[in-house]
C-alpha cells in the first residue's frame, strides 16, 4: 500500500527548498516520525493551516524512498489557547523540543502522545510554568529516566529534611557524603514533595498546588540539570524561556 | 567537468540561493554560459551594483538605495500609522496593495521560541525608540499568521500597549477567491475574529 492514514500532532516544522517543509509528527501508534509536506509554503496551499506546529490532524501519507510525504491533511485540533499568549507558544515549543529530543524516530512510548495532547490543551493558562515542570517529570518517567526521590540513590539512607540534594549523575536525590564531587542541586523539603506530586497528579489539577517562586526555581534548576545530563547538546527553546522568565 | 572548475563554482553559487536546488542551479549556470558574454557581465554588474548601493533606511530599516527611503521621505504618507513587518519583501507586498498610506518598520526577522531567536535579534529597540519619539498613534502588526509571527505580535503588543499607542494586528481570514468549505478551522476562526460591520 502506497498510502496510509494516521492521526498525529505536529511537533516541529522546518522549511526546506522550494515551498516544502519537513514535519516532525507524533502519533499514538507510530511515535515520532518525519514526513515531507510539499508546497505548503505556497500561498494557495490548502494544507498550510493543518501543518502548523502544535496542530493535531488527520494525515493521509504516501510512502516515499527517503521520507514519506503528506498527500492530504485536515486539522482536527488547533490548541487555540496556547496560541493566545507568548508563554503558551514558548512552553509549547519547549515541550515539543523535549519530546523530539527524548524520542527515537519510529518508536512508540506509551503515554507520550496523550501527555502532549493534554499539555497542549492546557497551555496558555495561568499555570504554564508548573505544567512544564510536571511535563518534564512525566516525560522522564515515561522514557525510563524516572528520578529517584525517596531516599539516597547510593546508600539508601532516608532523606534528611533541609539537607537534600539532587544529583543528576546519580539519578536522583543523595546524601552529601554519597554525592561526592558530582554537580548537585539543593532541594528544600517542601520542594521535594512538590516534585513527587507533580509527577503523579493529572496536569489539569496542577492549579491546586501552591508552590512559590523559590520552590519553582529549585525545581526548574534541578530538572534542567537532570535533563541536560541525559541529553547531549542544548535545547534551543530554553534560551527564549529564560529570557521570558527574566534570567 | 572538473568538480572544482569555474563551471562547478558557478553552479555552487547558484545552489546557495534560497529555493534553488542542485538541478535548477545547473540549468541556470548552463544557460548563462550558452549566452553571449554580455549577459553574464550585465548580471554580474547588476548584482554588485544593487548590493553596493543598498543599505537599511535609518528610519524604517527597510532596504533602500537612498537615505531616507522613498516611503519615509514621502510627505504624503501618514506618520501616525506605523505598519510593522517581518521582512523587506512584506513592505513590497503591502505597497503593491496600495491600501496603506502610513509608514513602515521592518523587523528583519521574527521571534522564534523554537529556534531560540529572541527580540534582541530583531530591530525591536529601534521600533521602540521610534514610538517613544512621539507622533505615532497606531501600530499595525503585520507579522505572518504562523507560530513565529504570532509570537512576535504577542511580544510587541505587550511592549507597545503600555506606551499609550493603539496596537492592531492585520486580520487573518479567508484568501480572496477561496471557498468556505475548503477553509480549515483555524483560518475560519481567525476570519470570524476579524469580522466587521457591513454598512
Ligand atoms: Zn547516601
Ligand atoms: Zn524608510
Amino acid at each position: 500500500m502506497k498510502l496510509y492514514a494516521d492521526e498525529a500532532v505536529v511537533i516541529k516544522s522546518v522549511s526546506m527548498r522550494e515551498a516544502d517543509r519537513v514535519l516532525t509528527l507524533y502519533s499514538r501508534t507510530r511515535g515520532k516520525f518525519r514526513v515531507v509536506a510539499h508546497g505548503v509554503d505556497k500561498p494557495a496551499s490548502r494544507k498550510r493551516g493543518s501543518v502548523q506546529p502544535f496542530t493535531f490532524g488527520k494525515f493521509l501519507l504516501r510512502r516515499g524512498r527517503d521520507l514519506d510525504s503528506v498527500d492530504q491533511c485536515e486539522g482536527v485540533e488547533y490548541f487555540t489557547g496556547l496560541r493566545q499568549s507568548l508563554e503558551g507558544l514558548s512552553y509549547a515549543s519547549y515541550l515539543a523540543e523535549l519530546v523530539d529530543a527524548f524520542s527515537p524516530e519510529g518508536e512508540t512510548t506509551a503515554g507520550i502522545f496523550e501527555l502532549i495532547m493534554e499539555s497542549f490543551r492546557l497551555l496558555g493558562g495561568e499555570n504554564d510554568r508548573l505544567l512544564a515542570r510536571s511535563f518534564e517529570m512525566k516525560l522522564l518517567c515515561l522514557v525510563g529516566y524516572r528520578p529517584h526521590l525517596d531516599s539516597c540513590t547510593m546508600c539508601g539512607a532516608a532523606n534528611t529534611p533541609g539537607k537534600i540534594i539532587f544529583v543528576p549523575a546519580l539519578g536522583g536525590v543523595a546524601c552529601r557524603d554519597c554525592a561526592g564531587g558530582e554537580k548537585s542541586f539543593a532541594l528544600s523539603g517542601g520542594t521535594l514533595e512538590i516534585l513527587k506530586v507533580i509527577s503523579g497528579w493529572p496536569l489539569a489539577k496542577l492549579s491546586r498546588i501552591k508552590t512559590g517562586h523559590v520552590r519553582e526555581e529549585e525545581i526548574k534548576k534541578a530538572l534542567r540539570g537532570f535533563i541536560q545530563y541525559h541529553l547531549e547538546g542544548r535545547l534551543k527553546s530554553i534560551k527564549f524561556l529564560d529570557w521570558l522568565d527574566g534570567d | 567537468m572538473h568538480s572544482n572548475g569555474p563551471v562547478a563554482r558557478l553552479v555552487d553559487e547558484f545552489a546557495r540561493l534560497p529555493g534553488i536546488g542542485p538541478k535548477t542551479a545547473q540549468r541556470l549556470a548552463f544557460y548563462i554560459l550558452s549566452q553571449p558574454p554580455e549577459t553574464a557581465r550585465r548580471l554580474a554588474a547588476a548584482l554588485t551594483e544593487a548590493r553596493d548601493n543598498t543599505r537599511r533606511c535609518s528610519v524604517c530599516l527597510n532596504l533602500t538605495d537612498r537615505e531616507p527611503c522613498a516611503v519615509c521621505a514621502d510627505p504624503r504618507r501618514n506618520p501616525e500609522m506605523l505598519c510593522v513587518v517581518e521582512q523587506p519583501r512584506d513592505v513590497l507586498a503591502m505597497e503593491k496593495s496600495r491600501g496603506f498610506r502610513g509608514l513602515y518598520h521592518v523587523l528583519h526577522g521574527s521571534i522564534s521560541p523554537m529556534n531560540g531567536i529572541g527580540p534582541d535579534e530583531l530591530t525591536v529597540r529601534e521600533l521602540l525608540q521610534r514610538i517613544a519619539g512621539g507622533g505615532v498613534k497606531e501600530v499595525i502588526l503585520a507579522t505572518n499568521p504562523n507560530v513565529e509571527g504570532d509570537a512576535t505580535a504577542l511580544y510587541l503588543s505587550k511592549l507597545i500597549q503600555p506606551l499609550g499607542v493603539r496596537v492592531t494586528r492585520l486580520a487573518h481570514g479567508l484568501p480572496v477567491g477561496a471557498s468556505l468549505e475548503y477553509a480549515d478551522e483555524i483560518t475560519l476562526s481567525k476570519a470570524l475574529e476579524g469580522r466587521r460591520e457591513l454598512y
